[in-house]
């Protein structure tokens, strides 16, 4: 005989509260409440990395100061700079993740031209095809470093008053200014849908107005009027659009010699 | 009186007195277990304090869940590397109740977690004895697995297998019993330990039509009277609610209902095709001239496939509902990643009792499991300690 079975009024009074409770749910769904980067980092999946919050990379940087990725060498230490795309520092430098890293500056700018140099390495060699990284600044290309083997690139880039002004203001009125590496992709796809890229590791990086480096050339060229400057001597001032290459020793500068 | 009925009715009577021993069984190997694997540890390491050798065994997500239970979820996502990960993506069922026992008898997260995790392990072994109908022998072997086996560490740590396990076992108990409202609402609780629990709701339509055609009924007699059964809607209906309490609490929380599911990126998880996913783990050793060792991804690809196979079998001997809620519950994951598979697939109950039922079938394959299964479990303890990807 088959079976027969009676419907109850108090099953469709609980089945119908847990619709209006899926209904909710479903808006809450659809209607996300969240911030720009977290959309397009987690539902959208079109930025490559997740910005670190404002209280932690606070963008602080003494301005001309030399930023050392790297223990235990000269320069501005505090991890405040790294904002996106670039893990955190280790013994070899920063490294960067996905399509791009971008280092994040907040502070007053002076009026002046900027030079942007850095020392960067690329997991490629001489085996495989140049690997070319854009640099922006303020979403404004200003070179381009070309890969083509193991060896160091030093990044060396003059950055226009009016790019380096191109990023705002933040609350505090200080200038927000936004190096961008741009790596290439260099593989499809794995299990995790993420696109294998080329890895960009800094080691050091430096963004001075241009007359304070003047002032500093000079007061090299002259050392018994400032005889206390330790900063290395430096090759050139002048910018290149490409970076240069370089098997030798790391850019960033030595500690500074106690005393 | 005839003595012989007249002595089973004694016995009967004394047996009413005597804790059977299905109900034993899971409670002494347990202890053995906790013992054996206390005591290897201190052979290794020479250190005696039990509370070091929880703390040991608290690896990879057992961390997450302590802190969970401890903190709760977390704010703005900067864990790992990327700094992209956070806590979200860990349901909360099960820390909710190592809170709570937290709460009650004072213990530590760690102590009381571990405490609950071997005592849920024990009760669903116990609650899934008629699952087993009568095989005691595959029971043993199933409670064996569970407590002296390779993945013990799942069921005396915190994590969600033991919890879920459970919860698994008890729905499929009740849909056995065609209690389904019951059902439903541990269902819902799977939903809230982890998403595969969500598997439960088809489990229960599935079980529902095989008890409607075991009952005597017809197949188009089951869909003319679907529209009486308010049992089974509400059964249906109950099975989200847990993941649903989840999601709206995360969207007070972070903004975003789903980060369950989003914050999934930190593990390198996306969707896609699940098979494509299992050749790719299946083949990337032998791409990489590897012929010599087995690889987690290679561990990883076999245990989806062994979990895959036992569904087939499920299938196979009629139990539909197991079959279809282990065939999924191996593809959910799998469409994401074929990380972590081996604790996906021991952590689908119908996939542990299928395979002890088959095993079991042959004395020679029983005999010779059970001293496997306990040097497995003796050798891969100083792995699971060392944070071992085979095992996670």
């Amino acid at each position: 005989m088959a079976p027969t079975y009676q419907p109850r009024a108090w099953h469709l009074a609980v089945v119908a509260m847990i619709v209006v409770f899926d209904l909710i749910v479903l808006y809450m769904v659809l209607k996300p409440n969240v911030t720009d980067d977290y959309r397009t980092y987690y539902i959208d999946r079109s930025a490559s990395c997740f910005p670190r919050a404002d209280n932690v990379a606070t963008g602080y940087y003494p301005l001309g100061e030399p930023i050392s990725f790297v223990p235990d060498r000269s320069g501005y230490e505090l991890d405040t700079v790294r904002w996106c795309g670039f893990m955190p520092p280790s013994n070899t430098g920063i490294r960067s993740f996905g399509d791009y890293g971008i280092l994040r500056i907040r502070m007053p700018l002076p009026d002046d031209d900027f030079l942007l140099t850095f020392s960067s390495w690329a997991n490629t060699d001489s085996s495989k095809p140049e690997r070319d990284v854009q640099v922006l600044v303020n979403d404004e290309r200003v070179g381009t470093l070309a890969f083509t083997s193991a060896k160091r690139i030093d990044g060396r880039f003059l950055v226009p008053q009016i790019v380096a002004r191109a990023g705002g203001k933040d609350e505090n009125g200080n200038d927000v200014v936004e190096i961008k590496f741009m790596v290439p992709r260099t593989g499809p796809p794995g299990t995790n849908s993420e696109p294998i890229t080329l890895q960009l590791r800094l080691e050091a990086l430096r963004l001075a107005p241009l007359k304070s480096l003047t002032a500093e050339l000079m007061a090299r060229s002259n050392p018994i009027e400032e005889p206390s400057s330790s900063e290395p001597p430096s090759s050139s001032t002048s910018p290149s659009p490409r970076g240069s290459t370089s098997s030798e020793a790391p850019a960033a500068p030595k500690k500074k010699e106690a005393g | 009186m005839d003595e012989t009925i007249a002595e089973s009715r004694t016995a009967a009577r004394r047996w009413t007195w005597r804790i059977p021993a299905y109900i034993l069984l899971p409670f002494y190997l347990m202890l053995i277990g906790v013992l054996l694997r206390y005591a290897v540890y201190v052979r290794n390491t020479g250190v005696w304090g039990f509370n070091d050798y929880l703390r040991a065994l608290c690896v990879y997500d057992c961390n997450a869940y302590e802190r969970l239970a401890l903190n709760g979820y977390e704010g703005r996502p900067s864990g790992f590397d990327k700094g992209d990960a956070n806590n979200w993506a860990f349901f909360p069922f099960y820390s909710i109740m190592v809170w709570a026992i937290n709460r009650l008898t004072g213990l530590s997260m760690l102590v009381g977690g571990s405490i609950l995790t071997c005592l849920l392990t024990v009760w669903g072994a116990i609650l899934s004895w008629p699952l087993f109908e009568k095989k005691f022998r595959a029971y043993f072997l199933f409670c064996f697995f569970l407590f002296l086996g390779p993945f013990s560490y799942y069921f005396s740590t915190l994590y969600t297998e033991a919890l879920f396990i459970m919860l698994t076992i008890a729905g499929f108990v009740l849909l056995r019993q065609r209690d389904y409202v019951t059902a439903g609402v541990t269902g819902a609780l799977m939903s809230a330990t982890r998403s595969t629990g969500l598997l439960f709701a088809g489990a229960i339509l599935i079980a529902a039509f095989q008890n409607h055609l075991k009952d005597g009924g017809t197949v188009a007699g089951f869909f003319k009277t679907l529209w009486k059964r308010t049992d089974l809607l509400l059964a249906v209906a109950l099975v989200p609610v847990g993941i649903c309490c989840f999601a709206i609490y995360l969207w007070f929380h972070s903004g975003d209902a789903l980060a369950f599911v989003h914050i999934q990126r930190a593990w390198g998880r996306a969707f896609a095709d699940p098979f494509n996913n299992l050749w790719l783990t299946l083949k990337m050793q032998f791409d990489n001239h590897n012929y010599s060792t087995i690889t987690s991804d290679l561990a990883f690809g076999l245990a989806a496939l062994f979990g895959m196979a036992l569904s087939a079998v499920m299938a196979w001997k009629g139990k539909w509902d197991w079959a279809l809620f282990s065939l999924f519950g191996v593809l959910l994951p799998l469409s994401t990643n074929a990380y972590s598979m081996l604790r996906f697939v021991v952590g689908l109950a119908p996939v542990l009792i299928m395979a002890a039922l088959l095993f079991s079938r042959w004395k020679w394959l029983f005999y010779l499991l059970l001293p496997a299964l306990l040097i497995l479990d003796v050798l891969l303890l100083p792995t699971w300690i060392g944070r071992s990807y085979y095992l996670m």
